[in-house]
């Protein structure tokens, strides 16, 4: 009891009653020493309000579980969890080959924290496409399937290629979030299915959710 | 990888090679809502209502399944039972109903419409009765309409004088439309589903919200072909992982039928909803896209021989298994579906003298519909035919389950004959029946009262 009334200690509780009067265009910005009421984040979600976590502080510091022989030093362990996610993530942006996970563009800058970028990355997972080509192996083939996914814009996310005696199998995992204005699903499909039976490859594209739905629990 | 080749190849094998496809998405239509009982009126209402909700429907599959590439094999429409939506109206009304739905079919381009039905499991009302009576002429002036009656239920027992006028219906509309076709759009059932998804018995329940999504998923090829890998590759196999295996694919055909039903509800939009996938196994004409094939794969030399029925029930009960986990929103039939016309495999098998109608009802205590797609001689009478289906719904009452009849009793054919109905309806062989006498038993009419197990309270 001494433990919860010392963590409140100086912080503003935001109830549900609240998220919509401090929510700005849609976007609750919590600051260092806000915290969110379950209830609240549960009516934000509903009400599609987006939580930002701005002022420099870490996001879910209220969801990290407390180490219980440390007692209210727990803030202690969350700094180091939070310099040590910092270092390992600004590390990774630099190669700017950040997780495939992510999607976003993994630039960091002060304004920015982790924290944001992590949030979106797991609220706007982009849209995936899974081209899949088969046929008889010759020179050229990954060349003109790739150029026509750049064509479209569509950002390669994974690959994964091999061949057996003549035949080649190759499967792309495509980002279609950053495609140039005018290219849908469809004509992205369309595209690239070309692309393929032009150069003798069979090629099936299809989105990534059947996969997702029918291979993870 | 974000994902492993072999997911990726498995995905793209299911549906190229093995016949993965959504069998059905069928949009549900409340028609409580007619101003008036004006026939003029109620036949613009059904027409426009139909048209207003379903016009985007087949356009909507299309682009899902170009989205992901699974093949939506129909798209068909289910309505409020017309009894209800007509009880009160003058006779004329009921036929201008059947012309509205058929020609409202037409116009949003699907080859299948449900919902000329009547609930009738305890009673009929005037409306009911006058609607019965009319199916002869609503399916023999329609080619799209579908009719069934639910005539018991395991809380109310069998209504046994509907089943007594739906044996005269049967052998009605099997001489008024050529080679009998017209009796593949009727059904009579017990236990009826309010959103099932799949003709003839599709309705929209009256505990239905105003437009709804059910979808009915297909993959008998895939699981019979998940089997034989499994026998091909592993070196010690049982029952019990047979059931494993199918309980697995089951999951995976799952997910994909809600997955695409979902993504088209979301093109429909408001106030279409997403109600349930019916997790049956529906099998189709094409060449190892049986169930019959399944079992059989199972051990047994042709569906129809000893051991057959406990085979059914291992696989129906996988699938469950297997579909309970993909989805929260099961619902419809959601058992295996063993209709002999559109199974090659059952086609065969009574070619070969191996299945007969007496196996194939045993067999319907465990699948999820009945005697589904049999054809008889012509010349039973409307009695036998009666006989039959309250033989069926017996089963569907005592168990707690649907049981469905839909039999064609194809005139002046002889048991052996063969008649091909085309497309997914398929060909049908004539199947024997005893020639024995039960129009007594039907002629005493009333209700079998509800079995013990209906008092659950």
């Amino acid at each position: 009891m001494v433990l919860l009334w010392e963590n409140l200690m100086g912080k503003k509780v935001i109830t549900e009653d609240e998220v919509e009067s401090l929510s700005r265009e849609g976007i609750l910005t919590l600051r260092r020493g806000m915290v969110l009421t379950p209830s609240a984040r549960e009516f934000a979600s509903r009400k599609g309000i987006r939580i930002v976590y701005g002022g420099g502080s870490v996001p879910s510091a209220e969801d990290i579980p407390r180490d219980p022989t440390t007692g209210n030093k727990g803030v202690d362990v969350r700094k180091i969890v939070e310099e040590v996610t910092r270092e390992v993530i600004g590390k990774a942006g630099t190669t700017e080959q950040v997780g495939s996970e992510s999607g976003a563009s993994p630039v960091f800058s002060e304004d920015k924290n982790i924290a944001s970028v992590l949030e979106q990355a797991i609220s706007e997972e982009p849209p995936r496409a899974v081209v899949v080509s088969t046929g008889v192996n010759r020179p050229g083939i990954a060349a003109a399937l790739t150029s026509a996914i750049s064509e479209c814009g569509a950002d390669i996310q994974d690959i994964s290629q091999t061949i057996v005696s003549d035949f080649f199998s190759m499967i792309f995992v495509v980002n279609l979030k950053t495609m140039k204005e005018g290219y849908t699903f469809k004509s992205f499909k369309e595209k690239v299915e070309a692309a393929g039976r032009s150069v003798g490859a069979e090629t099936v594209v299809f989105h990534e959710a059947i996969l997702k739905a029918m291979h993870r629990v | 990888m974000l994902y492993k080749p072999e997911e990726v190849k498995e995905t793209l094998r299911m549906v190229a090679a093995e016949h993965l496809d959504i069998r059905t998405v069928t949009l549900g239509i409340n028609m409580l809502g007619c101003p008036s009982k004006d026939p003029a009126t109620i036949e613009s209402y059904i027409f426009e209502r139909i048209v207003e909700l379903g016009r985007n429907l087949c356009v909507a599959a299309k682009e899902v399944e170009e989205m992901f590439g699974v093949p939506i094999v129909n798209k068909r429409v289910a309505l409020t039972p017309m009894s209800l939506v007509l009880e009160g109206a003058p006779e004329e009304a009921y036929m201008r109903a059947a012309i509205a739905m058929e020609r409202a079919a037409e116009a949003i381009g699907i080859d299948f419409i449900a919902g000329y039905s009547a609930l009738v499991h305890k009673g009929a009302t005037r409306g009911d009765a006058i609607l019965m009576r009319s199916i002869p002429d609503a399916l023999s002036a329609t080619q799209r309409v579908c009719a069934s009656v639910n005539a018991a239920s395991t809380r109310t027992g069998i209504n046994m004088e509907s089943v007594a006028v739906m044996g005269e219906v049967i052998c009605e509309v099997a001489r008024r439309t050529p080679k009998a076709s017209g009796c593949a759009r009727l059904v009579v059932l017990a236990n009826a589903p309010e959103d099932n998804p799949f003709v003839a018995g599709a309705m929209h329940g009256v505990g239905e919200p105003e437009a709804v999504i059910n979808v009915g998923v297909s993959g008998p090829g895939v699981v019979l072909s998940a089997i034989e890998r499994f026998k091909r590759t592993e070196s010690h196999i049982d029952l019990g992982a047979l059931a494993e295996t199918i309980k697995r694919m089951a999951y995976k055909i799952t997910r994909a039928g809600e997955l695409i039903g979902r993504e088209v509800v979301a093109r429909l939009g408001p106030p279409v909803v997403f109600g349930v996938v019916d997790l049956s196994l529906a099998p189709t004409p094409a060449k190892g896209d049986s169930v019959a094939n399944i079992i059989e794969a199972l051990g047994i030399e042709r569906a129809g021989a000893p051991g057959t029925t406990a085979a059914l029930l291992l696989l129906t009960d996988a699938v469950k298994k297997g579909g309970l986990m993909a989805s929260s929103s099961v619902g419809g039939f959601s058992g295996a579906f063993i209709p002999v016309s559109e199974d090659s495999g059952m086609v065969d098998a009574v070619r070969a003298g191996a299945l007969t109608i007496e196996k194939l009802e045993a067999m319907t205590s465990i699948c999820s519909v009945g005697l589904d797609m049999v054809a008889v001689p012509g010349d039973l009478p409307p009695e036998t035919i009666s006989a039959i289906i309250a033989d069926e719904l017996a089963i569907g009452v005592a168990n707690n389950k649907t049981t469905a009849v839909r039999i064609i009793p194809v005139p002046e054919a002889k048991p052996g004959d063969t008649v091909n109905l085309g497309g997914l309806l398929g060909e049908l062989i004539v199947m024997e029946v005893k020639n024995f006498d039960s129009s007594r038993f039907i002629r005493y009419g009333g209700r079998i009262p509800a079995p013990l197990t209906a008092m659950r309270n």
